[in-house]
């Protein structure tokens, strides 16, 4: 008896969970629409026209405007979107002007060449004002507003630049990796390596043992292409004149398998092989 | 400075088409002179080079470096126009899908297709600047030769013809399918027929060897009886050139200005198909060091030397441009010209916008001067510089030929005149003509 109505009960609870899962659906996806409604409210009362904009340009209006109940926001959202839009391409008039006063009050480098912007030697970005989007090391931001524009560099500046960085620390756990792999596969001291299969390398050495334990994505510690070849420019920066055990680094430019890392001129360069020399005494 | 009395001289119906050409974003080509305002140290330098160097036998590759609207294309039309005053050949041709740098065979047959000459010069005078391709030019120095027979005394048909092409085999450069192919042209122009050769028969012959010249396709038996065995492909494109460009400096001509424009249609293309746009136009540069009287002009946008998929991911051609954009002091000698750096300064755009008045009034036979002012033109200006898009000067001339339009229909520019509206309409038809010049044409 204990068995059947434990079942009987569990079966109860997963049939109305069946039910209930596509009510909480709609209810969740009302909520989402109150929400973007009630967001659209607050930009109108702000006259955040660039965010208006950007909401407004969105799938859910559409949704709205299909839900029942909700269709008289469809002309609403129409007055309001010729509204923003106007306003939007007025502001190009003050965009560069604004952007750059907030580079500034962040304490960030930004030059900006329009539509090109650089702040610091592996951050760059392209803005388009037409398509409303702008593109920061090749992500693409759906949005022009300037504040958005400078949390989006500053996010890429922290990950890039402001992570504890020794120069020397760097170049020495590069030529371990280095040697591992010449270890690896009996390759010859100052064999070139492909590059592709050394970031790899390099990006596994960096994680910790409990990573290995359980593979978990939460635990895998991240190391991007431009973080590596930020890392590699601040090397060069640093004229640390190689391992501390006297071998000079060797990137070999190449267009087949290929990274682009930036080289010792500061120049981006597609990049195949790496390899550590013994340095001239 | 633009010439004033030039622009008062213009015909009504000569304005009006530079107006139209404007007024769609394409560049009047033989008017560029009148309203061409600034960049007189690029000029300055090229005209040197073109003297001083080309005409002497030199050889070499520039960039023209701007975005979309800085004008470059305008700028290639001045070079145009100004080596052909100098007495240069010249060929201008745009890059595109169906014209593609990967296949300089293409490209070549486009650069003969689109060759011009200056008038009166070369040729005897019987060429008309107007007249382009190859085969004007080859008809036209026929036509010189056959009256410069008829007119002077001394060595008979065969002797002068045998001594041209003594003459045209011995120049530098030339190939023997050229040179024959010359020759077997002026004997089909110059003899008289022979027995039993019908005058259609001729003309059929003369045809093969014109389409030959244009880098046509033609049967390998057709050309064999001119002593012709190679038709133009992939590999004989480069000599061709070689031979073109020998001709033209035994024709008289100071050399050859090869004007390439829109290089930056390679950089959307596939990985392999760019490399070997890259691989062609390295061949080009390199090329130079055995050429002579040869001035390559490419224009690209700031994509092509910034961007990933551009010159940087061929690192042969990279290694001979890197230089490009290194030092932040501008270089008139360098091998980029770099328009997007060196933007009009706010009174040449205004000297600009007046001549634009000019030539509207001639255009349409008002008087714009009380009704468009100069502060109109100069405010347009500033709106314009705020946006960072000083250096678009399509963008100008847009809004002032809307402006000028306007103002003739009757709707004067007061004071309360939207200026910022103006900029945003010209350049949302900017952005859409944009979009319209991306759509791969054979979707059209």
């Amino acid at each position: 008896m204990m068995d059947n109505s434990e079942s009987f009960l569990q079966e109860i609870q997963d049939d109305l969970s069946e039910i209930l899962k596509p009510y909480q659906k709609q209810v969740m996806q009302r909520q989402r629409m109150a929400e973007f409604i009630n967001q659209c409210m607050r930009c109108a009362g702000r006259d955040d026209f660039i965010l208006l904009d950007e909401l407004l340009q969105s799938k859910m209006v559409e949704e709205i405007e299909r839900e029942e109940g909700l269709e008289g926001c469809g002309r609403i959202f129409g007055q309001l979107r010729t509204y923003a839009d106007e306003k939007v391409e007025r502001y190009r008039i003050h965009f560069i002007e604004d952007l750059l006063a907030r580079a500034e009050e962040a304490g960030l480098p930004l030059e900006i060449d329009f539509p090109r912007l650089s702040c610091l030697k592996g951050i760059e970005g392209t803005v388009d004002f037409s398509k409303r989007t702008t593109t920061i090391n090749k992500k693409v931001l759906k949005s022009i507003d300037p504040k958005r524009i400078i949390s989006a560099l500053l996010r890429a500046k922290r990950e890039l630049y402001d992570r504890p960085y020794d120069p020397q620390a760097f170049i020495d756990s590069l030529r371990q990796t280095y040697g591992e792999i010449l270890k690896k596969e009996g390759w010859a001291e100052g064999d070139s390596v492909p590059i592709q299969r050394f970031y790899f390398e390099y990006v596994m050495s960096l994680q910790s043992k409990v990573f290995f334990q359980d593979m978990d994505k939460g635990k895998f510690r991240g190391y991007s292409l431009d973080q590596f070849a930020v890392d590699l420019w601040r090397y060069f920066q640093a004229g640390t004149g190689g391992t501390s055990d006297g071998y000079a680094l060797q990137l070999r430019p190449g267009r087949n398998n290929s990274l682009w890392l930036i080289d010792s001129d500061g120049e981006k360069r597609q990049i195949t092989g790496i390899s550590f020399q013994k340095a001239e005494p | 400075m633009i010439p004033k009395e030039q622009i008062d001289a213009l015909k009504p119906f000569q304005a009006r088409a530079i107006i139209e050409e404007l007024r769609k974003g394409s560049v009047p080509m033989d008017y560029v002179s009148f309203f061409t305002v600034g960049r007189e140290n690029w000029l300055t330098f090229i005209e040197d080079d073109l003297d001083h160097y080309i005409a002497e036998g030199g050889a070499k590759v520039r960039f023209i470096n701007g975005d979309y609207g800085d004008g470059k294309t305008h700028f290639m039309s001045v070079i145009r126009h100004m080596a052909l005053e100098k007495g240069f050949a010249v060929s201008f041709v745009v890059l595109t899908r169906e014209v593609p740098m990967q296949k300089f065979e293409i490209v070549y047959r486009e650069i003969v297709k689109q060759l011009r000459v200056p008038a009166g010069s070369g040729t005897g005078g019987s060429l008309k600047v107007e007249e382009a391709g190859i085969r004007s030019l080859l008809n036209a120095w026929a036509d010189s030769l056959a009256l410069g027979m008829a007119l002077e005394e001394g060595p008979s048909l065969q002797e002068k013809l045998l001594l041209t092409g003594e003459e045209l085999r011995a120049l530098p450069g030339m190939e023997a399918n050229f040179a024959n192919g010359i020759m077997s042209l002026l004997e089909n122009r110059l003899t008289p027929p022979q027995e039993g050769e019908m005058e259609e028969e001729r003309l059929q012959k003369r045809e093969v060897l014109y389409q030959w010249f244009e880098g046509g396709k033609v049967a390998k038996k057709d050309l064999k009886p001119f002593q012709i065995f190679e038709s133009l492909n992939k590999t004989n494109s480069k000599r061709f050139l070689g031979s073109l460009m020998a001709f033209l400096k035994y024709l008289g001509y100071k050399g050859l200005i090869l004007l390439l424009d829109e290089l930056e249609t390679v950089v959307a293309q596939s990985t392999s198909v760019r490399n070997a746009a890259y691989e062609n136009v390295r061949l080009l540069i390199d090329n130079t060091e055995q050429a002579r009287h040869l001035h390559i002009f490419f224009s690209i946008i700031p994509d092509v030397i910034l961007s990933e998929k551009g010159f940087k991911s061929y690192d042969a051609l990279w290694s001979r441009v890197r230089s490009i954009g290194e030092s932040k002091r501008l270089n008139y000698r360098s091998i980029l010209i770099d328009l997007h750096k060196t933007p009009l300064e706010t009174s040449e755009l205004i000297e600009l916008g007046l001549a634009l008045r000019r030539i509207h009034e001639i255009s349409y036979r008002w008087e714009a001067k009380e009704i468009v002012k100069e502060n109109l033109i100069e405010q347009i200006c500033m709106h314009q510089k705020q946006m960072g898009l000083l250096s678009e000067v399509r963008l100008f001339i847009k809004q002032v030929i809307r402006i000028l339009d306007m103002a003739e229909q009757g709707e004067a520019p007061d004071e309360t005149l939207d200026l910022t509206e103006q900029i945003l309409t010209s350049r949302r038809e900017m952005e859409q003509e944009k979009m319209e010049q991306l759509q791969p044409r054979w979707d059209t």
